[in-house]
């Protein structure tokens, strides 16, 4: 069980390190100062129906109060060690797993945990004023899980960077609260966490595509050689379940209310569908062809040499290592990868070693195709004739072999004039972001309520009805 | 201790003897079934523990609570009737013989 009243909750055994407690103290005030500013507008005085883990076994995992989010307990919690890990791939292949940071991995592991960490609070600052246009209170209620557990996540990846990095640890840790979402001088380190969250479409669409991406990066740590990254990836697995968990439901109840509209009016036209107050399925089709390319992205170059060295060395692995039937060391395996040449997208073969990062990137694009697979049914059970569908891999690209090139969403390679006359027919435009933001002028938070361009979810929270006062705004 | 019987999409079965009070999905993947994954560690999250519960069997389980009806709506295989989450059918003495059949994918 995790002691709840230690001044940061964790199961690591803080205050036997009293130099480690110290610092961590040290770096809290700093954080909520982070949170007051950069945490969800408004919100600080809001009592809200979360959930807090009280262990990291499965029984006690979730405990359901009022908390005011300033008060959450942000905590420390490592899956609990195996003493007969190994490390399963690479070349350390078959030694134990590294409870320290081994010398030579040293600034390439910090530099892998501050790039995970650095997407935490990058998220929180993307959806802080989302809450003034919530669509409900049970919504608002998820969102505020989502952010809270963020601020969990980043400090999961703080205390390695204090715990094993010392002073440089710290240094990051303090750079990790300084940089912010979209910011021209001291921007977030990667690419889509710089990009704005508008509007809760958006919201459920990175909470269902690029969490995503969070979970396959953490599923590719977690079998990390460094014991102590893999554990405490292992854990935030849970959570980020848990918010694709939204994000997919959220983006089915937006399919499913606008598809309600459709049959009961008889309807098909975009506009005639908007002038009804949902979301026609169009756009829906390319806020989705925004936010999957721009998390594809995520996964970096096609061919990467620091992706193999990172594998070589043991620090990172591939999703579901240990139930790969291969040598794990990937010495003379190929990969397939695509190239541009001329007008062409040809597919040659690489070593897999240097495509591993593509070969992630497959991973996560199989599961994409089965959650869109699930909105597709909600569509034909309501028998209208849409067809949601993937861009091909190369659409809207900034990174790696499609980048600098035009594809357009069926992967034939244009010229940069022609792909920009199809550019709004594929991706949402400023009227789309307009138009779906004047659904969401105002929130809904009438317990029981729902807007109407989103559907009431089928079951409340925790058993909860959906009518239940899932935050008191005091 | 009862026995559970996994059965693979592809109608291989595993016979395991599982203690009371542990958990389908615990068991599967403590004797490395394959089949279910299991992606939250069990805490009714994520849907990659769906199994289909053979009709004998069903009636005699707790029923889902909410949450879990919640979780199974987004499992990779679309839900039957006869779905439950393995991570929350926890193995009892009147649970002997328990056939689970495990979906095509679980994501």
């Amino acid at each position: 069980m995790i002691n709840y009243t230690d001044k940061i909750p964790n199961n690591v055994d803080l205050g036997r390190d009293r130099v480690l407690q110290r610092a961590l103290e040290h770096w809290q005030p700093a954080y909520m100062g982070w949170w007051y500013d950069m945490g969800p507008d408004e919100s600080h005085n809001y009592e809200v129906y979360l959930r807090t883990a009280i262990s990291v076994e499965p029984d006690g995992w979730a405990q359901f109060g009022y908390v005011k989010m300033p008060d959450y307990r942000w905590g420390i919690f490592l899956q609990p060690r195996d003493e007969k890990r190994e490390i399963n791939f690479g070349m350390h292949k078959g030694q134990p797993s590294w409870q320290e940071v081994p010398g030579e991995y040293r600034s390439t592991l910090r530099r892998v945990i501050v790039t995970q960490g650095d997407t935490e609070p990058a998220s929180v600052e993307q959806q802080r004023m989302l809450g003034a246009s919530c669509p409900s209170m049970y919504d608002l209620r998820n969102i505020f899980q989502v952010n809270v557990e963020e601020g969990r996540h980043l400090w999961a990846m703080v205390y390695l960077l204090h715990r094993y990095f010392g002073r440089d640890g710290r240094e990051e840790a303090e750079a990790l609260l300084e940089r912010r979402s979209g910011d021209a001088d001291n921007p977030r380190i990667l690419g889509a966490f710089n990009e704005p969250t508008p509007d809760w479409l958006a919201f459920y669409m990175f909470t269902f595509f690029t969490d995503r991406d969070g979970k396959f990066q953490l599923c590719a740590l977690a079998e990390s050689g460094f014991d102590p990254l893999a554990r405490t990836c292992r854990f935030m697995l849970t959570e980020e379940a848990h918010h694709m968990f939204i994000g997919e439901t959220g983006i089915t109840r937006i399919i499913q209310r606008t598809c309600e509209v459709m049959k009961e009016h008889k309807l098909e036209d975009p506009a005639d569908v908007r002038a009804l107050g949902v979301i026609d399925l169009q756009t829906i089709q390319r806020y989705l062809n925004f936010h999957y390319s721009v998390t594809l992205d995520l996964y970096g170059s096609d061919v990467s040499s620091n992706a193999a060295n990172y594998y070589t060395s043991g620090l990172k692995g591939r999703f579901e290592e240990t139930r790969i039937s291969d040598d794990h060391m990937l010495r003379e395996a190929g990969y397939p990868v695509c190239e541009v040449i001329g007008n062409k997208i040809i597919t040659k073969e690489v070593p897999a070693l240097t495509a591993l990062n593509e070969r992630l990137r497959d991973d996560y694009i199989r599961e994409i195709e089965s959650g869109v697979s699930r909105w597709q049914r909600v569509i034909d059970k309501a028998g209208i004739p849409f067809r949601l569908t993937l861009p091909h891999k190369g659409f809207h690209r900034a990174i790696g072999n499609f980048a600098g090139h035009f594809i357009s969403l069926t992967g034939e390679v244009m010229t940069e004039e022609a792909w920009k006359q199809h550019q709004f027919e594929w991706l949402p435009s400023a009227k789309d972001h307009e138009f779906v933001q004047s659904l969401m002028a105002g929130r809904v938070v009438e317990p029981g309520k729902f807007a109407n361009w989103i559907a009431p979810p089928a079951r409340g929270i925790n058993s909860q009805p959906l009518n239940f006062e899932y935050v008191r705004f005091n | 201790m009862p026995k559970v019987i996994y059965v693979s999409h592809d109608g291989g079965q595993l016979e395991v003897d599982v203690p009371v009070g542990t958990t389908v999905m615990a068991a599967a993947l403590k004797n490395g079934i394959d089949g279910i994954v299991a992606e939250c560690g069990g805490v009714c999250m994520c849907s990659t523990c769906h199994v289909f519960v053979n009709e004998g069997f069903f009636s005699r389980l707790p029923p889902a609570t909410d949450t879990e009806e919640a979780v199974l709506e987004i499992a990779a295989i679309e839900r039957q009737p006869n779905s439950r989450l393995s991570c929350q059918i926890k193995v009892t003495e009147d649970l002997e013989g328990l056939i689970v059949r495990m979906p095509e994918k679980q994501r």
